[in-house]
């Protein structure tokens, strides 16, 4: 705001608006001064706001407008984002593979709904089914790898069959066994012993990109281990760049369908081998497919060369640069999870909801009435409809100022007038950061309100 | 000729939310706010460029959920009655705000909004927006693809091969039915990809799907052109991963577009700051107060204090931020390009509701982006995945690494202390429904529509969006309550197919409730 725009306004709006923007106690009745400390209270809130824009060609004026999202989402109870990770910011230049920091999500919902009770059910019968069962006594062990380090098991029993195995195991203990490979064979990692009401766990693993699988059961009392039953075997993913560099090419036309391809290949699969692996070992061979091919017998590295070479090499970041990235990622407990969020409902571009007290009045005003219902009524010059029974009920935001407003009805057979005009003022002053004019969910009007409202004439 | 390419991916899905057991109810309005502020809004725009000449490329996913409630007669009578009353509560408001220029003006702008939304979705396309999507793919600018059925997360389903087999071909066979041809691509349901799924993908003549960045930057071997070329997997299926740079620029709350103080502020709706005798009509029925879409302060800056939204200066912003896009894009491009010795391609998949819910100018911004990508400069072309494919068929093949979209990449979104505890009972309902498909043979039509249901009812339990609810603590307790009650009424369905007694009124009552997927075909689970 500029010094001659504050400048026309009246002494008591300056009041207002140097309160608004956190001056206390405005020192001074002279108009002046008070200008000249709205003006510094304006910049100390840019200063504060990071208000003060660089942008240059080529980057987005967006650092102003980060903050209010940052903290937007801290209130949502969205992922935090660390202050260390806020200052590593992006240095690579346009088209360099992102050594960005993991960027904070937007928004962690799609729609937002309010919190509310459920609706009571229906009177159906078959709306009350009942509740789930607690277990189900399949004996399934599930053991699935959540991310690189963390592996996730349950194991379906009931309380029946988890009691009769403690009575039959030694100290009365269950255990899952964890195995460092694709079945019971391989070394045992880890063996835990379970609290008896668990039903699942989480199991902290050693290594991503390995094999593990568990077996759950017990020792019997002489020391042997006792399986109850098995997990198919998980794999913990990647957590960096393999260390793999070799590259095979294969060209898979996109106007043949892979039942087609396959009937053309079927007879050459060797074992293991997958469609795309075929296709490969036969264009490479220089078999006759009908359709074009980017190679016959030219070898990997050629065709390696044709499409330019290993990328991260040529712009010079190498693997543990990429793979420090989204390990930083995965290790940050308080950062956002870098990349967007998914799936639906909530979050904020908004300021944080205020905390502490707070105190928001309004004045609206509400203009009513009735007539026959076949009357004619002109509100302001502008005929409105009636409702049914001959009723009108008009809603105003009131801002500060004077306001006048005729009202006529005309009988339906034209022959008589009656008119109305209402004036209203408004002079509003407030103290102490009194909210300005928007209600909030916890402003409940008065049962009274609109006899209220209509006082203000 | 082009030095690159760039395609943009929208991921349109809400979890299937249809309640004909309540005149309202709340979660259904997911649906509305999106019909009114994203769907209708990218709509009009492919309409004008379509209008304009404009050659664009765009891919959409429109999930099976989506494309069911879109082509729900049922909520589509529902949302002409929101909009309807949204804009009888605009004409109020246009009154209401007579001596307040800043918000008059604005209550004739979303006036004018509702009523093209209403236009578009009555007169346009007489309330089924699917088919607006069908005629932008079948004038190939627009390149829709499919999710999963129900958005299932499906690496916790692979020890069930059927069932992820059926996630994928119940899909498939929707897909068909609502575009008259097969997907071509799949946005896997929170980018999550396990080993494997390519092969029932291949089977499906899927050709390609889309993971996030480090399921290929992480693939065995290492990819030798990281996210910016495509990768086929071995079963045959290509795959695309996100690129970052783009991502940052409109997904980050650190950095992106959307939090720019003249953009509208999300959170500051006439539902909750008018007089609530006011406003109360236009609110929950119960008196509960919602956001009504009438949305009247701009971002303003990080405190609470915000200033009235001024459209006009807002669009200019999403002009500016499209050209910088634009721009980046080019560099971005040029830059590969010179490395790469072939043109890459940077796929920016975003979540289509990000544009108009929350971005309430992200429609604008990629109007004016797909404009100026086509008119002011050379570097780059827009183009979709499979327009991507036909062209440069020869690519490397990798095995990708097991990832997902979600909070630090893998699983734990959808797989932590508040949500584990639906798994056994989907993995149970999973195995009943495998045992269903392969030993009862056709007994009648009673039994047919029963083991129908009996794969609707646990199809939609399996949706990833219930566990993400419960992680994230927005709508629990109805998140809790879908999960129960599919897998209680999938339960008695299998008890009665099991017992021979199958109580037609419950199917009734069922098939009334869940309406997903009518010609389901549940031999998928065989």
């Amino acid at each position: 705001m500029k010094k001659t725009e504050l400048q026309a306004k009246s002494l008591k709006i300056l009041t207002a608006l140097a309160i608004k923007l956190g001056v206390k106690r405005p020192s001074t009745n002279r108009k002046e001064d008070l200008i000249a400390e709205i003006l510094t209270a304006i910049k100390v809130s840019k200063l504060k706001a990071g208000g003060v824009k660089t942008a240059s060609a080529g980057k987005p004026p967006a650092s102003s407008s980060s903050k209010s999202k940052a903290s937007a989402n801290k209130h949502n109870g969205a992922q935090k984002v660390s202050f260390a990770a806020r200052k590593r910011q992006a240095t690579a230049r346009p088209g360099e593979v992102a050594l960005a920091p993991v960027p904070a999500p937007l928004f962690e919902h799609k729609f937002v709904t309010p919190v509310h009770p459920m609706p009571a059910n229906t009177a159906s019968p078959y709306d009350h089914l009942g509740e789930l069962p607690e277990s189900y006594g399949t004996g399934r062990l599930f053991f699935a790898a959540r991310d690189p380090y963390w592996i996730y098991a349950y194991w379906d029993y009931t309380w029946n069959q988890m009691e009769e195995m403690r009575r039959v195991a030694r100290y009365g203990e269950l255990k899952l066994r964890v195995h460092a490979g694709r079945d019971s064979q391989a070394p045992v990692q880890q063996e835990i012993t379970l609290n008896p009401a668990a039903r699942n766990w989480f199991v902290q693993v050693d290594h991503a990109n390995a094999d593990y699988c568990a077996e759950f059961g017990y020792y019997d009392h002489q020391g042997n281990f006792i399986t109850a039953s098995r997990s198919y075997p998980t794999h913990t993913p990647s957590d960096r760049m393999s260390s793999r560099t070799d590259a095979r090419f294969v060209t898979i036309p996109f106007h043949i369908s892979f039942r087609e391809l396959f009937e053309m290949v079927k007879a050459y699969f060797k074992d293991g081998e997958e469609l795309a692996d075929v296709l490969h070992r036969l264009q490479a061979a220089g078999f006759p497919f009908p359709f074009d091919y980017e190679r016959t017998h030219a070898d990997e590295q050629a065709l390696g060369d044709m499409f330019g070479k290993d990328l991260f090499r040529s712009i010079r970041m190498g693997s543990d640069v990429v793979t420090e990235m989204f390990q930083r990622r995965l290790r940050e407990e308080t950062s956002s999870g870098l990349l967007a969020p998914p799936s639906p409902m909530g979050a904020s571009f908004g300021a944080p909801i205020p905390r502490g007290f707070w105190f928001n009045v309004n004045a609206e005003l509400i203009v009513y009435g009735a007539t026959e219902p076949k009357a004619r009524v002109v509100f302001d010059g502008k005929e409105i409809a009636l409702k049914p029974n001959g009723t009108f009920r008009f809603q105003f935001a009131l801002p500060d100022g004077s306001y006048d407003m005729p009202i006529a009805a005309t009988s339906p057979d034209e022959v008589e007038t009656r008119r109305v005009f209402l004036h209203f003022v408004r002079n509003t002053s407030e103290q102490d950061g009194v909210g300005v004019v928007q209600h909030s969910e916890g402003l409940i009007p008065p049962s009274s309100s609109k006899g209220e409202s209509t006082k203000s004439e | 000729m082009p030095q690159g390419y760039v395609a943009l991916v929208l991921h349109a899905h809400l979890p299937f939310v249809r309640h004909p057991e309540y005149s309202h109810f709340m979660e259904e309005s997911w649906l509305y706010e999106g019909i009114t502020e994203t769907y209708v809004p990218l709509i009009n725009m492919m309409d004008g460029l379509l209008r304009d000449g404009v050659d664009f490329r765009l891919a959409i996913t429109v999930s099976p959920p989506l494309c069911a409630m879109l082509t729900d007669p049922l909520l589509q009578d529902r949302y002409v009655q929101h909009i309807s009353r949204l804009i009888e509560l605009t004409e109020k408001e246009i009154e209401r705000t007579r001596w307040q220029a800043d918000f008059h003006e604005l209550a004739w702008h979303y006036h004018h909004k509702f009523h093209t939304a209403r236009n578009t979705f009555c007169d346009q396309y007489q309330r089924n927006l699917i088919s607006a999507f069908r005629k932008f793919q079948d004038a190939g600018k627009l390149e829709v693809i499919t999710s999963a059925a129900t958005h299932g997360f499906l690496p916790l389903m692979r020890d069930i091969p059927q069932a992820v087999k059926a996630q994928i071909f119940v899909a498939r066979d929707h897909y068909h039915e609502c575009f008259g041809r097969d997907p071509r691509g799949i946005w896997l349901p929170e980018c999550a990809y396990f080993q494997g799924i390519e092969k029932v993908l291949s089977e499906a003549e899927i050709r390609y799907f889309i993971i996030d960045t480090h399921g290929v930057m992480f693939a065995e071997p290492r990819p030798r052109h990281g996210v910016f070329a495509p990768v086929f997997t071995r079963s045959g299926p290509a795959v695309f991963a996100r690129d970052i740079e783009s991502s940052k620029q409109v997904w980050s709350a650190e950095e992106g577009y959307p939090g720019d103080f003249e953009y509208r502020d999300f959170y500051r709706d006439a539902g909750f700051d008018l007089d609530y005798e006011y406003i109360r009509p236009y609110i929950h029925p119960d008196g509960i107060r919602c956001h009504t879409g009438l949305k009247y302060y701009r971002v303003t800056g990080k405190t609470n204090h915000k200033e009235p939204y001024r459209p006009r200066i807002a669009l200019e912003k999403a002009a500016t931020h499209a050209g910088n896009f634009m721009f980046n894009r080019e560099k971005q491009v040029q830059h590969l390009a010179g490395n790469m010795k072939r043109p890459p391609i940077i796929l920016a998949p975003y979540d289509a509701e990000l544009f108009g819910h929350w971005w309430y100018e992200g429609p604008d911004f990629l109007n004016y982006f797909i404009r100026k990508a086509h008119y002011d400069q050379k570097a780059f072309s827009l183009t979709t995945p499979a327009e991507f494919l036909e062209r440069h068929p020869t690519q490397q093949i990798v095995t990708p690494c097991e990832s997902s979209w979600g909070n630090k990449g893998y699983s734990e979104v959808w797989l932590e202390g508040s949500n584990s505890w639906v798994y056994p009972h989907l993995h149970v309902a999973a195995e009943r429904m495998v045992d269903l498909a392969r030993n009862h043979q056709h007994r009648g039509e009673i039994t047919e529509r029963a083991l129908r249901q009996a794969g609707r009812e646990l199809l939609l339990a399996q949706s990833s969006d219930w566990a993400f609810i419960m992680k994230t603590g927005t709508t629990v307790p109805y998140a809790v309550r879908r999960t129960k009650d599919h897998i209680l009424r999938f339960h008695r369905l299998y008890e009665q197919i099991k017992g021979g007694n199958i109580d037609e009124n419950f199917v009734s009552y069922c098939e009334w409730k869940d309406t997903i997927f009518p010609n389901l075909n549940y031999h998928h689970w065989a």
